[in-house]
């Protein structure tokens, strides 16, 4: 019996095992090609144009021409579409691999796409079994495309990596505050606040400080990534850039041809991003390999949606080719934080609000300020601040808000100069009270800012708000996240000057 | 099936691991949709009246030399009452644990078995529940007892490890849509505590019969923490539920789970976990048919009922035909049959039994 009972078992997990792997359609590592970034453009007839940064893995035939030092590259693949998952969909029908969004790290929206709304592409996302929740939502200033194309690291190897530390970098600054995708959800539903993302543009860059034993490589790179590479051979490595662009313009007729019966019309851009220090000339132009369907670049249909914007639609058509020509020397810039009335973008607060929005909302946990001067005039305190602790309370009287802001925080004093004694008695007093003054009138600044210009409550006061009512429908009723731009402001800072560093005085 | 005495920890586990399939296969999405903001203070109000509520069926079977209702339902209506209850649970358990079991496949197909038909993910269930209860009672009972402790873990592990992504206003308005729908019609939501009914039935297999209360207040404490936990932790973590939403939240908030950057996607473990929960409690609630069948019709059935269970909730587990049909059966089909079942009919069986009981000693008494 035992015997006949172990054998039942066996069979059926031989049967088990065979009906639920469905050995027909198995994938294995190699078959997938992982996104780790996305980006969102609008495009002049109301559809979408998907970039996806993809990882070409170092140990694959791409990566390992160049990786004596495991060095990662990735290249942008852009679509234009009607939604994400059929962008999504058009890209795996070329690729060769199947895409895979579980490591996809950003989603970037441009300004514009952001200023329509993304509450649709928010929701899509976050119903995707793929994409996972904490994937950063990113608006910027110029073209998705053109941020994840110059989301290259510069002090980091793996690009997936660079997008982890840098929405980490808020820890140590203050000056930006990253979003996940479910906060995003979660504030673009929630009656309490209303949603926000770190802005972000593109710098211009000299890097005058690089190796000089990089930027022949880099040069040479550049004029490759110049190119869009509409076969997967290496005519690239051994054409000039006139062949090359003969030869794309020849790829490009015949894929328009080719393409023309789709019903949508795919572009594809395809970049490298290499780790500017391993690259010589004749790695540069072997590794620059991919597959597109379209490779105008010039007419650059990403941009089509420009054309027909304003001034600012201009702006970053040519602040677009501006990358282009040398996309090594450009660099990622925060500007601090987009904000958004339901999910349409209404405003932005500069980096320096971003702080006060750090502090108002207790966030902050290590940042450096500049405090005038109470001893000298034109100059300025370096503070580290820290141990932010903020208690908000509002009141409701004949139904305008009332929000007082009681906020505490220590302070080290950074700044020394041979005369300074900044922690005697009396000048503590005064730097603290310099400070309190400062971070007052900011922090009121910001604040009404928030309410009378942007009408937005991304700080959140609706938490603190919500506790005064006793039903939801009362709640409703009083429709918080109208009524806050009728919102009054008390703010009180106290902070402790706690001690310089190795220098006391 | 019937031979086997429980202990106090595992009668205790056999009535949670049934409470516990339902927090995870979304019992509390439905508590916050219907209660909003003011869901966790229902679910503390529900949880007093529950207690109350088997402490008075306690006091009502302690009239009785008999723990069990089937027992009852034969002294105050004969064969006929007793069959008639014996139907009506055996019903009631197989559309539950088909209906539970085609949540959960669902999931499953979303999340890993893409390709793999709805139909085969049932079967591979409904399979090793039938060869467990092949093996015999004794071994789901030890192996029920076994993973329950891990099941509950991994609750608390959800609840502490997104605690600092609580949005803790969510809570507030206190009073949610009101005192009156939380408390007056928030009192439907007695529904979640639904593994109600195994405490009906599991007296008599108890080793010592007096542990009954304790193993009944017991069950339901830990079912009540659980459930507030659950509730707390979907209803601060996803503000958005209270809107209509139909998402998966106990799997959503797993999702959200991350031990810095070192250790991420940790809801495959939680899932793995909750695989093992799903076979448990199919396997627990064939045990429950079989003592009813054997208890109403006889030991000869006893060879068959686990392939008549198996068969019956394949067969149920395939009649939806998509989710809103799932989520039609779910929302009001079983919430109104498990309260007219567990909290209406067997109550009231027990309560015309305890008066029959009395006016029989009274006569007796004159």
């Amino acid at each position: 019996v035992k015997v006949k009972n172990i054998l039942i078992i066996l069979l059926v997990i031989v049967i088990t095992a065979f009906f639920l792997t469905n050995f027909s359609s198995i994938y294995t590592i190699d078959d997938y090609a992982y996104v780790i970034a996305m980006g969102l453009d609008n495009s002049d007839d109301s559809d979408l144009i998907l970039s996806l940064q993809i990882a070409i893995p170092a140990g694959s035939s791409k990566g390992s021409e160049s990786s004596s030092s495991q060095s990662s590259s990735s290249i942008v693949s852009t679509v234009k579409c009607k939604n994400i998952n059929g962008g999504v969909n058009l890209i795996n029908d070329y690729l060769g691999q199947k895409l895979n969004l579980s490591y996809c790290k950003a989603m970037v929206f441009s300004e514009e796409i952001a200023k329509k709304g993304i509450g649709n592409y928010i929701c899509t996302a976050t119903n995707d079994i793929e994409i996972r929740p904490s994937c950063d939502i990113i608006v910027s200033k110029c073209s998705a495309l053109d941020y994840i194309t110059n989301s290259k690291p510069l002090l980091e190897n793996l690009s997936s990596k660079y997008y982890e530390i840098a929405s980490s970098s808020q820890k140590d600054t203050g000056l930006t505050r990253t979003i996940s995708l479910m906060s995003f959800y979660n504030r673009y539903y929630d009656s309490l606040c209303e949603p926000y993302a770190p802005l972000s543009s593109i710098e211009e860059s000299n890097e005058s400080g690089k190796a000089n034993k990089t930027s022949q490589a880099n040069t040479k790179t550049n004029q490759d990534n110049q190119v869009d590479n509409s076969n997967q051979s290496n005519q690239t490595s051994q054409a000039n850039q006139a062949d090359q662009a003969n030869q794309t313009s020849q790829a490009n007729q015949a894929n328009q041809l080719n393409q023309a019966n789709k019903a949508e019309q795919i572009n594809s851009n395809t970049s490298i991003n290499k780790k500017e220090a391993e690259s010589n000339s004749e790695a540069a132009k072997n590794e620059v390999q991919g597959k597109t369907l379209d490779s105008d670049k010039n007419s650059d249909n990403s941009n089509g949606g420009d054309s027909s914007s304003s001034s600012g639609g201009n702006s970053e058509s040519s602040s677009k080719k501006d990358v282009e020509k040398d996309n090594t020397n450009a660099k990622i810039k925060n500007q601090g934080l987009a904000i958004f009335k339901d999910d349409k973008l209404i405003g932005e607060i500069s980096r320096e609000e971003t702080l006060c929005y750090m502090l108002v909302s207790g966030k902050l946990k290590d940042a450096v300020i500049n405090v005038p001067s109470p001893f000298e005039d034109a100059d300025y305190v370096s503070l580290n601040i820290s141990s932010v602790h903020s208690k908000n309370k509002v009141e409701i009287k004949n139904g305008t808000p009332f929000i007082t802001c009681n906020i505490s925080l220590s302070a080290r004093v950074l700044s020394s100069t041979k005369t300074s004694n900044y922690l005697s008695k009396e000048n503590s007093l005064a730097l603290e009270y310099a400070t309190n003054s400062y971070l007052n009138a900011n922090i009121t600044d910001f604040l009404y800012k928030t309410s009378k210009e942007l009408k937005s409550d991304f700080i959140g006061f609706g938490r603190n708000a919500v506790r005064s009512f006793k039903t939801m429908d009362n709640w409703k009723n009083y429709d918080w996240l109208n009524k806050y731009q009728n919102s009054e402001f008390n703010v009180n800072v106290n902070t402790t000057v706690k001690s310089s560093y190795l220098l006391i005085g | 099936l019937t031979n086997d005495k429980l202990n106090f920890v595992e009668a205790s586990f056999l009535v949670v691991i049934v409470m516990i399939t339902h927090i995870i296969s979304d019992l509390p999405n439905e508590i916050i949709k219907a209660m909003g903001s003011a869901s966790i203070l229902n679910m503390i109000f529900i949880s007093a009246i529950i207690l109350l509520f088997f402490l008075i069926v306690a006091k009502i079977f302690s009239c009785f030399n008999t723990n069990n209702i089937l027992y009852v339902a034969e002294y105050l209506g004969g064969k006929f009452l007793v069959t008639l209850l014996s139907v009506i649970y055996i019903a009631y358990l197989l559309f539950v644990s088909a209906l539970l079991i085609r949540r959960f496949a669902s999931l499953l197909k979303i999340i890993y078995f893409k390709d793999a038909a709805t139909w085969t993910i049932i079967a591979c269930f409904i399979l090793v529940a039938l060869i467990t209860l092949k093996l015999g009672t004794s071994n789901i009972i030890k192996a029920n007892t076994l993973i329950m402790p891990t099941i509950l873990i991994t609750i608390v592990i959800i609840f502490i490890s997104s605690i600092n992504k609580f949005d803790f206003a969510s809570v507030f308005p206190i009073l949610g849509y009101g005192s009156k729908n939380t408390f007056l019609n928030g009192f439907e939501n007695i529904y979640a505590f639904t593994g109600l009914i195994y405490l009906y039935l599991i007296g008599t297999s108890l080793k010592n019969v007096k542990d009954y209360t304790r193993v009944g207040v017991t069950s339901i404490i830990i079912s009540a923490i659980y459930l507030i936990l659950s509730v707390a932790s979907i209803q601060m973590l996803f503000p958005f539920i209270s809107n209509d939403s139909e998402p998966l939240s106990m799997y959503l908030s797993t999702r959200t789970i991350e031990f810095g950057q070192f250790f991420q996607r940790s809801d495959a473990i939680f899932m793995f976990i909750w695989i093992f929960t799903f076979l448990s409690y199919l396997s627990v609630i064939g045990i429950y048919i079989s003592r009813i069948g054997i208890h109403t019709f006889g030991s000869m059935q006893n060879s068959i009922s686990p392939y008549f269970y198996a068969i019956i909730v394949f067969i149920i587990a395939l009649i939806p035909r998509n989710a809103s049909q799932i989520a039609f059966l779910t929302d009001v089909v079983y919430k109104y049959l498990a309260i007219g079942v567990v909290f209406v009919f067997s109550f009231l069986i027990l309560l015309l039994g305890f008066i029959k009981k009395k006016l029989t000693s009274a006569i007796y008494k004159t």
